[in-house]
């Protein structure tokens, strides 16, 4: 009783004590600092704050029936949903996220059309690389076994490397060395010396094919991985397997090196993605916001990002933190084999079907979508992009296809913004899969 | 045992040395354990139970992995690293690279331990024991690696599938797992458009034909081997097609102005005809009403030579029967057909011109009856191979043509013979001398 006595007191002492000093403080102002109305605004509910901005609404003669209205020039202030909302809320209402994405408007974008079809592998052309020095020259590799080289501005062929005896599916071409590499579904990673022009070296150790290679900008490494789920690094001149990085539960189709950490991000068909620690040999982070198989991943050339693709769903991270950065409009897209990325923020996704996607990588709006054209003697069922890239301009798009053709597309020159507009821009939130 | 399993290991494989390695310092371990009699102090680490793998998912989880960044603003800036951080991620990932490398070198290089190294790798054990009088007494063990027959094969057989770590974060998954999106939950019929039949799923190409693309494009004969576009049909055609039409509507028009023009012609002159025609009827008709109003005018003037009157009239009459069967007696027997046919009523001409004729509305149709040609003519030729209209042994057994009739061939034999003086025996007769002479001297004569 005494305990229930003394706690009264002591609450109604406080309660006396609050009201003298805001009465000493605040009694003689018209309106509260903002800090203080602020702490007072949060502490209201919904429901009241909307009552304020309605009443609000009516003394004011702005007036109008659209309960939203989008204000393009200063977006979030002067809304209803920022007024209700309070500044930390408003990232949690899909409203205030639909208006904050309806207000910006996407970059344009030239549309692509088709420049040059090569022909001469007889297989599907699984792989593409652009030589990172002079970009001069291109090799492709196929399942036929070989590797062509190809001159990019006359796409003569400049040379076949053949040894693997199974489908090549990946290349690497280094800019310190005048070396190749090739991943091959006979479990073998092979080293091409490019002024002799022939094997030099083997890596041997993988336990199934390999599906991808790439080399380490700064260290001599090779890394590659396959269908045995693990990522292996090599030693370039020793040939010595250096690191095994297990974490995979599934194939991995493609893997990329980044100069710092996380340092290699390989990507699999068990619907993750995982950047690696290399130094320690671990996992620093596995993103599982994909549904399926992720078949490719790219990085951004000059900003520090990548980009990843699963069935109808491509999304970009910030690196280094593995942090969501865009939802691509990519539903109906298909299976997508191929992503590229080119430095005028243009995201080209190559789909199994045979359908070209172009997006713009900042805001992820799709402006261009269309098919293939099949090379002449083949079936229309042969239609389908399995790899694709950028020169290094970023001008040029290759794509290999499973109608064993090369095609090179170019930007459209003459195009302006008012005669090609591209697809429209219409931001819808459930596309953009919460 | 296989011989395979006999066979040394790979020279180089690394699995060997990392297994010696890890072996030796298991065995350190167990002698250690099995000494000191630890086992009962070993604190069993408990697994952590399910029922708090939903809460450490659940701390895991933040609103903000879910939401993109970009949504709030598209130009938000992520800059490259620095050349700083690439140098200072460089050095320290070279130098734990550089180590790793020392290592698989170094290793590299003695792959079958010597005896002495063997011995070099023993090492001395010291421990206490308690005896049960209570007094300590230090022991010292030296452990020394087991001599191993180097051709001896491997007991432990090499895992191919690279496990998992387990020691592994919980990741809490980000994604609607599959089959509860309701767009993607697949109706009847569309997973049985996906039921491919046996025939098409398990075709095989064992042989592994393939056609070359630079022969399927020369199979395709729109492409030759130079240019991959397609022949483009020039424009020409369509021109040459153009003007042949243009050309074609002229000369239709000028054939329609010709044949309205001689229609106009044609038609002035039925015109001109028809009045001439009319001026001459007008003229006729005035002449006889002339004539008439004159007879009249003399019948009336003397009635009393009615009698003459008719008498002319006869005559006139008769004159011109007669003129009529001269004209009869040289028409052609065509038109003296015809005129039959009209004087009983039966000439149906002009009754067509007025369009007057009725078609005979009979219900049975007459028809050829050669066309019925199985009833009527069963021997008519059906087609152009058909040769004869009748076999030929239509009225003969057709079994017996071919079995020889001997006794037939036999009397026609005999028959020809007599006939032709052949086949008869001949016999020969001495000559006479004097029949010989006879007949000489009659040449002679």
């Amino acid at each position: 009783m005494t305990d229930d006595l003394l706690h009264n007191i002591k609450n109604m002492a406080d309660k006396t004590y609050v009201s003298c000093r805001w009465n000493q403080q605040f009694g003689h102002m018209k309106e509260l600092p903002q800090y203080l109305e602020d702490v007072v605004n949060d502490r209201r509910t919904v429901l009241e704050r909307y009552d304020d901005y309605k009443r609000d609404a009516a003394t004011s003669d702005s007036i109008t029936k659209q309960l939203v209205k989008v204000n393009p020039e200063n977006s979030g202030n002067g809304s209803v949903v920022s007024k209700i909302y309070g500044p930390e809320q408003i990232n949690h209402s899909i409203l205030a996220r639909h208006e904050q994405l309806a207000s910006q408007v996407p970059a344009w974008h030239s549309p692509w059309e088709l420049l040059r079809v090569i022909h001469g592998h007889i297989g599907w052309v699984r792989c593409v690389k652009m030589e990172p020095v002079d970009n001069e020259w291109f090799a492709t590799g196929s399942n036929d076994t070989t590797i062509k080289v190809w001159d990019l501005a006359s796409g003569k062929l400049k040379i076949t490397l053949a040894g693997h005896v199974m489908s090549v599916r990946d290349l690497a071409i280094s800019d310190r060395f005048p070396y190749l590499f090739s991943a091959s579904e006979d479990k073998t990673v092979k080293c091409w010396d490019l002024e002799k022009n022939q094997a030099i070296r083997d890596y041997h150790g993988h336990l199934s094919g390999v599906h991808t290679v790439d080399l380490h900008p700064t260290l001599d490494l090779v890394v590659t991985a396959g269908r045995d789920s693990v990522v292996r690094l090599w030693d370039i001149r020793t040939r010595g397997p250096v690191m095994t990085l297990a974490g995979h539960k599934g194939p991995i189709n493609k893997l990329r090196c980044i100069p710092v950490d996380p340092q290699v991000v390989s990507c699999s068909t068990d619907a993750t993605l995982r950047l690696w620690d290399i130094s320690t040999g671990k996992t620093i982070k596995t993103l599982t916001h994909h549904k399926r198989s992720i078949r490719d991943v790219s990085l951004h050339p000059t900003e520090f990002s990548m980009v990843s693709a699963c069935t109808n769903d491509v999304r970009s991270w910030k690196l280094p933190e593995g942090s969501l950065l865009t939802n691509f409009e990519s539903t109906g897209t298909g299976i997508i084999n191929s992503l590229s990325v080119n430095a005028d923020d243009v995201l080209f996704a190559g789909s199994d079907n045979g359908t070209l996607s172009f997006y713009d990588y900042k805001s992820g709006h799709k402006y261009q979508s269309f098919l293939t054209q099949e090379a002449p003697g083949s079936l229309e069922s042969e239609r389908g992009i399995l790899t694709s890239t950028f020169d290094m301009t970023g001008q040029r798009l290759i794509t290999g296809e499973t109608d064993k053709s090369i095609k090179l597309w170019k930007q459209k020159e003459d195009a302006t913004p008012e005669t090609d507009p591209g697809l429209p821009w219409n931001p819808d939130l459930s596309s953009q899969r919460l | 045992m296989s011989f395979t399993s006999l066979l040394p290991s790979p020279k180089h494989s690394e699995s060997e040395q990392s297994k010696e390695a890890t072996q030796t310092r298991r065995n350190q371990e167990h002698v250690l354990n099995a000494l000191v009699h630890h086992d009962n102090e070993l604190i069993k680490t408990m697994p952590e139970s399910d029922t708090n793998l939903d809460s450490i998912v659940a701390q895991k989880l933040t609103f903000q992995d879910i939401i993109p960044m970009r949504q709030r603003n598209f130009n938000l800036h992520i800059p490259k690293p620095s050349s700083e951080d690439i140098e200072e991620a460089y050095r320290r990932t070279k130098r734990v690279f550089e180590k790793v490398l020392s290592n698989h070198l170094q290793k590299r290089s003695t792959t079958v331990k010597s005896s002495k190294e063997i011995n070099d790798s023993a090492y001395e054990l010291r421990y206490d024991t308690v005896q049960p009088s209570g007094a300590r007494r230090t022991r010292i063990l030296t452990v020394v690696d087991q001599a191993k027959d180097p051709l001896q094969p491997n007991t432990i057989k090499a895992t191919k599938v690279v496990a998992p770590t387990d020691e592994e974060d919980i990741t809490p998954i980000l994604h609607k797992t599959l089959g509860t999106d309701p767009a993607e939950i697949l109706s009847k019929e569309d997973r049985d458009m996906w039921k491919i039949p046996a025939a098409i799923s398990s075709w095989k190409n064992p042989k592994g034909y393939t056609i070359a693309l630079e022969k399927r494009l020369e199979m395709d004969g729109r492409f030759s081997s130079e240019q991959l576009e397609g022949h483009k049909i020039s424009d020409g055609f369509s021109k040459l097609s153009a003007a042949l039409e243009s050309a074609d509507r002229k000369a239709r028009q000028e054939i329609k102005l010709r044949a309205e023009a001689k229609r106009q012609l044609a038609e002035e002159e039925t015109i001109k005809k028809e009045e001439r025609l009319m001026s001459l009827a007008r003229k006729a008709r005035e002449d006889r009403e002339q004539y008439r109003n004159l007879h009249n005018a003399i019948s009336s003037h003397s009635p009393e030579n009615d009698n003459e009157t008719q008498r002319n009239f006869s005559r006139e009459k008769r004159k011109q029967e007669l003129q009529h069967g001269i004209r009869k007696s040289k028409m052609s027997t065509a038109d003296r057909l015809r005129e039959l046919a009209y004087s009983q009523g039966r000439d149906i001409s002009e009754r067509v011109i007025l369009s007057a004729a009725k078609v005979t509305e009979s219900k049975e149709a007459n028809y050829d009856s050669r066309l019925f040609s199985k009833g009527a003519n069963a021997q008519a030729k059906r087609h152009e191979e058909q040769l004869y209209d009748q076999p030929l042994f239509a009225g003969q057994n057709s079994s017996g043509i071919y079995r020889g009739n001997l006794e037939q061939v036999n009397s026609t034999g005999s028959s020809a013979a007599q006939n032709s003086g052949i086949g008869e025996t001949i016999h020969f007769t001495k000559a006479d001398n004097d029949t010989l002479l006879e007949s000489t001297e009659k040449k002679e004569k």
